[in-house]
């Protein structure tokens, strides 16, 4: 099956007076058609720069300093500034983080629906605005009157949820959703997860899920990618990270999920997230990693396939 | 030492202001030599002399010397600044601390009345009083005028810097560790408001320094002060520009504009320093 | 809830006009003896044609403030009057009343200081918009030195400056008054060009700084604004640069600037005052320096509690407004 998105060695740095700092780090990985992707790290792993950075939306000193993106066969850094303007929302959507006020609190909730369309190009009459948005909102389970709300009037799950039908509005190829249910309570949590995943279906795009839950990874992800140090440590399918990580980060983060059988044994990793801008030679892993060897130390592993399927960044896996 | 010059590249509005600021005194100083101050009173030289050698400033109507005018008077206008701004924020502080502090009906009093302050013409005040207790203001009673409303803003500000502080962790912990409430705020409150408060001091200094410059031009000061504005009530009273006299104004004038230039860059360099979140918007 | 917050604020309104009354009535008594009567039999010892007007004043003065009443009781008429709008007869001008003076000037100084808040507010936030958006012609930089020098300024002193530049030395503007000697006030287009002339530099020295102040404080609030997660998503969601720019940076930042206008209104009046008195200009601040000169307590008097009365009123406008530019604050709804 041919990729939807693909994303080979891509880089971005921050300029920092002490020197550039590497945030992404020569990341690869390509987006099946349909496929739900997870990418879990902590914070300061780059990841949400990664999701910030497919879109082009880097604000300075932030740079995307190498690599290629493509969408369906298109090459996104051969666009200018207007063609990814107009890729944005209509073939990679974004749905923000559920810990922002991604809504603009001035205006209604019809009227950033109404910005979007005509942006895009759609001319739509008042009454057409009216049944799309309505149309919209009833898909991700929100009454139609909301359109004529301002967001102070709604609930953070409701933000959400209208988030998201934003962000389908002009049915993306794909959906690049950052810690969409961060800040949220676990029962509204798992309403947005539910309204995210049938949308995803019925409109049948893939979609990149950033964040560091890795239960909620579990329960909605077809494969997972982590990321450490600005860097895909390792990529493989959900069920083969959870069963037979190969990387020694990924296997702590498993090992750190409490669960059923290992109630009480929850054990957190080991050391502290390095600095990105004073990151260790070799392995940036190497510090905290249980089973560096002297290796480890000088050479930075490259990223191979350890297994069918399965990619990861470690001299040992 | 090489920590402050590192700093000091950073932050350039503090080294413009300061720097004007320090010529200002560096004038004050070296004229308190080379000219005699007496000549700052009417009738000490020739009236109404340009610029010259003997003059560099010219003289005014009244034979005084403007440049004895300017280094006797420029530190009283400072003065005047200094007292009525330092008396300003010293009011605001306690009664912003009280306020934010201890909240409750202390602070929607305070509140109250320095914003219903604030809306108010503080001029059109000041005249009033100013008018009251007429018969001849000094120097020291006009800074004291002057500083009867100085401390409105500095009230307000505060008290929203220290809401803000309030509700850091430390203060939390402070409080649970049993410290009382004077001692939370010197103690943890004080050390991190001190750079902001000098900023709200110059900014305090500038506004009261521009009240009083009002008041005299309106011919409300004290009328045989040489101050800088007393020397533009002069200016207007005899109408100098007019009949063309245009050094009696401009040596007050381009004084004055350095004064405030001088205050507005450290206020901004302070204000950068305080608040260093800023400075990427700067 | 709404009707609360209506009603409070004009609590704060009639608070403001009973503080100023009281600020008249106070202030002249703290110093021990009356300057107002003082000056009264100073100006009936001179003697002259007022001479009887100044002793019926003096009659006037003393059974109205009665100095034999208690002080409570002088307090409560000195009220009554104020609430009425009779504020006695100017000392220094009699038989003219200190409102009939005031209702002279007032609209010269609403005139000027109307259409010089409106210009250089409007002026100074498009301008403060443009320096913080990222995509404005790189010129504009260049800008932002001399708007923070100019800022500094007081308005009168760039007044002089102004003046002697342009009316002194080129002579392209009058240097003085509110319009030509021995023109006829009409409604004739002449008459309007003449005033407008006049206006001119005054008006000019006023902008000139003010803009400075607005556009500083527009690029700070822009700033702020185009950080927010909504301007992210904004731009997240595709939409053109101008459509992020006006809707999601523009409209929002406004917000904080309108309640700055309502309190500068008060430093501007101040500034303004002087303004006036340096350029002749025939409105509140120049009657006001006469007031001053000739030691006209009931003028003076009238004219603070009229200023800080109007200004009052302005705030509260602008701050009933407010709400219906903010949906977050509504009277309307619940």
């Amino acid at each position: 099956m041919n990729a939807i998105l693909k994303v080979e060695g891509l880089k971005v740095e921050f300029e920092h007076p002490l020197g550039a700092v590497k945030a992404v780090d020569d990341v690869s990985f390509a987006l099946l058609p349909g496929e739900r992707l997870g990418l879990a790290g902590e914070s300061g792993s780059g990841k949400s720069t990664m999701a910030l950075s497919i879109l082009r939306m880097i604000k300075p000193p932030g740079r995307i300093t190498g690599g290629r993106v493509s969408l369906d066969g298109i090459e996104l850094s051969a666009l200018d500034h207007e063609g990814i303007r107009r890729l944005r929302l209509a073939g990679i959507a974004m749905v923000p983080q559920g810990s922002m006020n991604s809504l603009n609190p001035f205006i209604r909730i019809k009227a950033q629906f109404a910005d979007a369309f005509r942006d895009h190009g759609l001319k739509l009459t008042s009454a057409e605005l009216e049944t799309r948005v309505a149309e919209l909102l009833r898909t991700v389970g929100l009454p139609p009157h909301v359109a004529n709300l301002y967001p102070h009037e709604l609930s953070g799950g409701m933000k959400q949820r209208a988030c998201i039908a934003i962000a389908i509005c002009l049915r993306p190829k794909v959906i690049i959703a950052d810690e969409p249910t961060s800040a949220l309570d676990v029962v509204v949590q798992r309403q947005v997860m539910e309204t995210l995943a049938r949308v995803q279906r019925d409109l049948g795009c893939a979609i990149i899920l950033v964040g560091h839950d890795m239960g909620l990874m579990a329960q909605f992800v077809d494969r997972l990618g982590v990321m450490y140090a600005g860097r895909l440590v390792e990529l493989a399918p959900i069920a083969e990270i959870i069963t037979r990580p190969r990387h020694p980060y990924t296997q702590a983060l498993i090992s750190s999920l409490p669960s059923l059988e290992k109630r009480g044994a929850m054990q957190g990793i080991p050391g502290l997230a390095p600095l990105l801008r004073d990151l260790p030679p070799g392995c940036a892993f190497h510090p905290r990693c249980p089973q560096a060897q002297a290796r480890c130390h000088t050479e930075k592993p490259a990223v191979r396939e350890v297994a069918p399927n399965q990619q990861a960044a470690c001299h040992f896996a | 030492m090489t920590g402050l010059l590192r700093y000091l590249r950073r932050n350039l509005s503090l080294v413009v202001g300061s720097s004007l600021l320090l010529f200002l005194v560096a004038f004050i100083v070296i004229g308190h030599f080379i000219v005699d101050v007496e000549d700052a009173r009417a009738l000490s030289v020739r009236p109404l002399q340009p610029p010259s050698w003997r003059y560099p400033f010219g003289t005014d109507r009244q034979g005084r010397d403007l440049l004895a005018v300017m280094v006797a008077g420029t530190p009283l206008t400072l003065q005047i600044g200094f007292i009525a701004g330092i008396l300003g924020v010293a009011i605001g502080t306690v009664l912003a601390f009280v306020a934010a502090y201890y909240r409750g009906w202390a602070d929607t009093i305070i509140r109250g009345i320095a914003d219903i302050g604030l809306t108010v013409p503080g001029l059109l005040v000041l005249i009033i009083i100013a008018v009251g207790i007429r018969g001849g203001l000094s120097v020291n009673q006009m800074a004291l005028v002057v500083a009867s409303l100085a401390w409105l803003n500095p009230t307000r500000t505060i008290r929203a810097q220290v809401l803000s502080l309030r509700e850091r962790g430390y203060v939390e912990i402070a409080r649970m560790s049993g410290m009382s409430g004077p001692a939370i705020i010197v103690l943890e409150l004080m050390p991190n408001l001190l750079p902001y408060l000098a900023a709200t001091l110059v900014n305090a200094v500038s506004s009261a320094i521009l009240a009083s410059i009002g008041l005299e031009v309106l011919g409300l000061g004290p009328i045989d002060a040489p101050t800088l504005g007393m020397t533009l009530y002069w200016v207007n009273f005899n109408a100098a520009m007019i009949n063309g006299w245009w050094w009696w104004w401009l040596a007050p004038t381009v004084i004055i504009v350095l004064v405030f230039l001088g205050l507005f860059f450290v206020t901004v360099g302070l204000d950068e320093y305080a608040n260093p979140r800023l400075r990427r918007s700067a | 809830m709404q009707m609360l917050a209506i009603l409070k604020r004009c609590g704060v309104f009639v608070v403001i006009v009973w503080l100023a009354a009281s600020l008249n009535f106070f202030l002249p008594k703290l110093s021990g003896q009356d300057p107002v009567r003082t000056k009264l039999l100073q100006q009936a010892q001179l003697g002259g044609y007022v001479q009887q007007g100044i002793d019926e004043m003096v009659k006037i003065y003393e059974v109205r403030f009665g100095l034999d009443r208690p002080l409570w009781q002088q307090y409560l008429s000195y009220l009554g009057d104020v609430v009425r709008g009779d504020f006695n007869f100017s000392i220094a001008n009699y038989p003219r009343t200190v409102w009939d003076m005031i209702s002279e000037s007032i609209p010269w100084t609403v005139g000027l200081l109307g259409m010089t808040t409106l210009l250089s507010f409007v002026i100074g936030t498009i301008l403060g918009a443009l320096l913080a958006w990222p995509r404005a012609p790189r010129w504009m930089a260049w800008l932002m030195p001399p708007l923070w020098a100019l800022h500094a300024i007081p308005f009168f002193l760039l007044g002089l400056i102004l003046m002697y530049l342009l009316a002194f030395q080129v002579q392209w503007l009058p240097i003085f008054g509110g319009y030509s000697m021995g023109a006829v006030p009409s409604l004739s287009i002449a008459f309007v060009l003449d005033i407008i002339r006049h206006a001119t530099l005054p008006a000019l020295s006023i902008i000139l700084v003010a803009v400075g102040g607005w556009a500083l404080s527009m690029r700070g609030m822009m700033v702020t604004t185009m950080g927010e997660d909504y301007v992210v998503f904004a731009e997240g969601k595709g939409l053109k640069s101008l459509t992020i720019f006006s809707r999601y940076c523009l409209r929002n930042a406004i917000l904080p600037q309108i309640t700055a206008l309502a309190l500068a209104l008060g430093q501007i009046l101040s500034g303004a005052v002087l303004v006036e008195v340096i350029f002749g200009y025939p409105g509140i601040g120049t009657l006001l320096f006469q007031a001053i000169r000739e030691n006209d307590h009931f003028l003076i008097q009238g004219i603070v509690f009229t200023v800080i009365v109007s200004l009052g009123l302005a705030t509260l406008i602008l701050d009933l407004v407010y709400p219906l530019l903010d949906p977050r604050i509504s009277y309307r709804r619940t």
